[in-house]
């Protein structure tokens, strides 16, 4: 059985000002931070141009 | 998403034209209206007017049909929804006003209270962002749009993180176009729709519903 690492990114939320743990794997938000500053060794999500 | 009627419990399962970079003011419309209410208006329609944000409340539209229906609908149309609120109104109309920011949040939209000083808060909404009127109204207002804007970025740059969740990204995109009105955002619904392959749904399905906007 092949164990595929999920893909997780984060992306912080201006109306919260608190980071959101999302994974693309399966298109689910899966975490709100509760404090400041960004998960530790997560990636944060870039934004897409056009 | 899935919008239930308040008044029969039935699912809206017809389309309800939607109106980009549009606020709902829910106040006090009846007469006397307090004094405050009205400067408060003045300066927001001014400064909207300046930004392209339009307003509208409960007697903008006449429909002949059910009140609450139509202030549903009209919710349910704008991305954004303004109370106002001072303690001079009939607590009655202050339930309404309150009624109709927790149908708001209920639909995912942006809502804010602007408060007259002395006017108390129901503890159920101390967490909903509100404005005090006074000397910095305007300043606090301009604020608040910024980050009003700033917030149709964030939905749009979650919807790019949820291809494996199609409905959701297009819901996020859907609340994005409604603050935003930028109309290249439907261009990326269609996107998503042509890879999932559910146009040949019913055209009032829950999918095709959510992404005709």
């Amino acid at each position: 059985m092949t164990n595929k690492k999920a893909d997780i990114v984060q992306i912080k939320n201006p109306k919260t000002n608190r980071y959101v743990k999302i994974n693309r794997t399966i298109g689910k938000i899966i975490d709100h931070k509760k404090s400041e500053g960004p998960y530790k060794n997560i990636p944060i999500a870039r934004k897409k141009t056009g | 998403m899935i919008f239930y009627q308040p008044t029969s419990g039935d699912v809206q399962t017809s389309k309800i034209d939607f109106s980009p970079r549009t606020c709902f003011i829910a106040t006090q419309l009846g007469i006397p209206i307090p004094e405050k209410i009205d400067l408060i208006r003045k300066d927001i329609g001014a400064y909207f007017e300046e930004n392209k944000i339009g307003i509208v409340d409960a007697n903008s539209q006449i429909t002949g049909k059910d009140f609450l229906l139509k202030i549903w609908k009209m919710i349910y149309a704008v991305p954004l929804i303004i109370a106002i609120v001072d303690k001079e109104m009939p607590t009655l109309t202050q339930c309404n006003i309150f009624y109709e920011i927790g149908v708001a949040q209920a639909m995912g939209k942006e809502t804010v209270v602007i408060k007259t000083k002395g006017t108390p808060i129901p503890s159920d909404f101390i967490r909903t962002e509100y404005i005090e009127y006074d000397l910095n109204f305007k300043e606090k207002l301009e604020k608040y749009i910024e980050s009003f804007f700033k917030q149709a970025e964030y939905y749009q740059h979650i919807a790019d993180q949820l291809e494996k969740n199609p409905l959701l990204a297009i819901d996020y995109l859907r609340r994005a176009y409604l603050i935003s009105g930028n109309i290249l955002l439907k261009e990326k619904v269609k996107k998503i729709l042509q890879e999932v392959s559910i146009r040949k749904r019913a055209k009032n399905s829950v999918e095709i519903l959510l992404s005709d906007f």
